[in-house]
């Protein structure tokens, strides 16, 4: 069975896309037939939303008549252009780390040969084995760190109250100047993330909210959103340096107004993109089924700020009852228990391994491995 | 010279001096996401914390087992244990169960027909035919 | 000797068989045992309440004097319901004052006990398994036999009519826990139906433990 190519996806926020809207995702076999860019718009944000490899042309045995003549290449100067692009695109992926596995070779199909003394074999005894990757997914070379996927969604929660809600009161600072300054196209965009001052300058501008709810942003709007619009190869910042710290954070919660919060997110594009920002800000998504019920900026807080549900019946217990747990006659194991774990209450443990170490039998733990498999699934060589 | 025995003096009776309950521990098993388990785990989440609260003596050990029916073993003075599957119990009567066990003094269940046994003498000693004034026939 | 003081203390029922209500008569109601719950599932090396004795001789007071100690549901259970005893004859106070001090210089003694109508012939120690379970106990309460028709040494008997005077005498029993027997299979069957049937039935019995058996002198009913 052939396994998935894990190819490393190029991710908005490493590379950096400019904020035009989305263009519809394609696959590879729609891309083959779509009519291919000039080789000055192939750019690292193209790709991003296109494909990541350049298509193939399909084997002349799979296409039929017409349709093949209309995505082969026609004209000597379609050639050079999609020759040119290739080689771009080979440029480009040289300074990316993914290296991609070699292409596999393709024998000729045996109705195809004109070679009169060419016989088909009938067995597969005596046929040389070519071609096929061998180890090459094993190599750990060919998997560096840096070309793993990086979402927009961050991997790491935040789960702090007060970083949560300067998270909030950011994303909707910025998504209130884009609005103000008539840029409405960029509420669906990629928003670029920049590190403390930027974080800094935006909570220092000033919200005022209205009895219906509407809020109005007073301060330097045009330096906030040249910030947040993203230009080609500006540098990425991670996103454990886009908030400030947990203390920082709390620091301006104490002495900040709380007036804000009362805004109104009734409009679908301010709350979409309000929430849009807050998923690339702290990775917190909101269920869908709670998008309904939020109204205002202190919803959306509310929402976010609840702690997240215990995923096991053990973990419920460990958190939540601590009456049970902390008494003196109550033993509590989140895990099973298992003989191992009675032979080390007993001390019996060491001895065991201390006879296994005398006769050469056991080096280490009496632990079982884990599976092989396990590593592959977690994208370990 | 002969071996003797070294003579018995005493026989350890609970109750007389003072008390000792004969449950010394029990082990609580249960599964996270099995079915039957669920009232067990709304046992240990209501009821568990007042009924080890309320019983010092004996050592709950409250471990899952994943995959398997929930559990309650009652380990005794004496060495013996008592296992009680609880699966697909509810709350209340798996609070009985675990009463039983503690209640249980981990002996073999057998028939006994007398309802007083003793290890003392007999107060007044045995009848005998030939003290006494004797009985006229 | 022995034999004509058992008959002089058999001769005092002579006049309170001639009259009904004799000097120990009780009505059959307050046939009950009294439970004092002593530091039953308190542990043994926790500390107990202070309140509460860990000493049977200490939990003997409490029994007679302090009820404050015992649980509500056991106080519903088994409300004190007090002897009602009628004044002893003139016959009665004479052997009493004159007998029971000798029964009660002698070592061992026993006494039949009864607990709901049954009769349990007891020593200090032994161990009774009474043929129900009991509701409302758990292992470690301590409980006060306060029904007894026969109170004895090797060779003197108190006999009551039908019960002896509470005061005279002090018993107590420890639960110690509940017992089970193998499951009884009944099979039933019926004349020229090719079917039987199969009954089964587990009881649970509570069992005692008689933690101390001790006997006042005369001046408990004031002779």
């Amino acid at each position: 069975m052939r396994r998935i190519s894990r190819l490393g996806k190029p991710s908005g926020a490493r590379l950096a896309p400019t904020a035009r809207p989305l263009a519809p995702l394609c696959t590879p076999r729609a891309a083959a037939t779509r009519p291919s860019p000039t080789p000055a718009a192939v750019t690292i944000n193209t790709l991003r939303f296109y494909s990541s490899r350049q298509p193939e042309p399909l084997p002349a045995s799979l296409t039929s008549g017409g349709k093949s003549a209309a995505a082969a290449p026609e004209s000597v100067e379609e050639l050079a252009a999609e020759e040119l692009e290739v080689q771009q695109f080979d440029h480009q992926s040289q300074q990316r780390v993914f290296v991609p596995p070699p292409r596999p070779s393709v024998a000729e199909r045996a109705d195809t040969i004109t070679d009169t003394l060419y016989t088909p074999a009938t067995t597969a005894e005596g046929l040389e084995s070519i071609g096929g990757l061998g180890s090459w997914w094993d190599d750990p070379a060919h998997w560096p760190e840096t070309s793993d996927f990086v979402g927009f969604k961050p991997k790491h929660k935040v789960q702090e109250p007060a970083l949560l809600e300067a998270a909030v009161r950011r994303a909707l600072t910025e998504t209130l100047v884009m609005k103000q300054l008539g840029q409405e196209e960029q509420l669906t965009g990629i928003w670029g993330l920049q590190g403390k001052a930027q974080h800094d300058a935006v909570l220092a501008l000033d919200i005022r909210v209205d009895s219906d709810g509407t809020a109005t942003v007073t301060g330097d709007l045009h330096a906030v959103a040249d910030g947040l619009v993203v230009k080609d190869g500006e540098p990425n910042v991670d996103s454990a340096d886009v908030l400030p710290s947990a203390a920082e954070a709390l620091a301006w919660k104490q002495q900040a107004d709380q007036s804000w919060k009362g805004t109104s997110l009734q409009d679908a594009r301010l709350k979409f993109a309000v929430i849009k920002r807050v998923m690339q800000l702290t990775g917190q998504v909101v269920p869908d089924q709670k998008l309904a019920d939020i109204a205002t900026a202190r919803g959306l807080l509310a929402t976010l700020s609840k702690p997240p549900k215990p995923k096991t019946f053990s973990q419920e217990i460990e958190t939540k009852k601590q009456d049970l747990v902390a008494l003196p006659n109550v033993a509590f194991s989140p895990k099973r228990v298992t003989r191992g774990h009675k032979d080390q209450a007993l001390g019996r443990y060491k001895l065991i391994e201390a006879e296994f170490r005398k006769r050469d039998l056991q080096d280490g733990p009496l632990s079982v491995p884990k599976s092989r498999e396990k590593k592959h699934w977690n994208g370990e060589a | 010279m002969t071996i003797r025995a070294l003579e018995k003096i005493s026989v350890g009776q609970n109750g007389i001096g003072s008390f000792i309950l004969q449950c010394k521990r029990l082990d609580i098993h249960y599964c996270d996401h099995s079915g039957s388990s669920r009232g067990m785990n709304a046992f240990i989440k209501t009821h568990l914390a007042k009924f080890a609260q309320t019983h010092p003596a004996i050592e709950f050990a409250v471990s899952p087992r994943p995959r398997k029916h929930p559990v309650m073993i009652g380990h005794y003075i004496n060495g013996r244990q008592k296992s009680i599957c609880v699966a697909n119990m509810e709350p209340s009567q798996i609070l009985k169960k675990a009463e039983l066990l503690r209640d249980a003094s981990g002996d073999k269940v057998k028939r006994v027909n007398k309802p007083v046994t003793s290890v003392n003498e007999s107060v007044r000693g045995i009848w005998s035919p030939y003290h006494g004034n004797g009985m006229a026939v | 000797m022995s034999r004509s003081l058992l008959r002089s203390l058999l001769e005092l029922r002579a006049p309170s068989t001639s009259r009904p209500a004799a000097q120990f008569r009780l009505p059959v109601r307050s046939l009950s045992t009294t439970p004092l719950r002593r530091n039953s599932p308190t542990p043994r090396n926790a500390t107990a309440p202070s309140s509460i004795p860990t000493n049977p001789a200490e939990a003997a007071s409490l029994a007679t004097e302090s009820r404050s100690q015992i649980p509500q549901a056991a106080e519903a259970l088994y409300p004190r319901i007090p002897q009602q005893v009628n004044p002893p004859t003139s016959e009665s106070r004479a052997t009493i004052a004159q007998l029971l001090p000798l029964l009660r210089t002698q070592p061992a003694h026993y006494l039949t006990a009864h607990i709901w109508g049954r009769p349990y012939l007891v020593t200090a120690g032994d161990q009774i398994r009474l043929p129900f379970k009991m509701p409302g106990v758990v292992p470690g309460d301590v409980l006060r036999l306060d029904r007894a028709s026969t109170l004895g040494s090797r060779d003197f008997t108190l006999k009551g009519s039908p019960y002896i005077d509470e005061r005279l005498f002090e018993c107590r029993a420890t639960v110690l826990g509940t017992e089970t027997e193998p499951m009884r299979i009944k099979i039933k069957t019926k004349r020229r139906q090719r079917r039987n049937k199969q009954v089964r039935s587990k009881h649970h019995f509570t069992i005692l433990r008689i933690s101390e058996v001790s006997i006042n002198g005369p001046e408990a009913v004031s002779l």
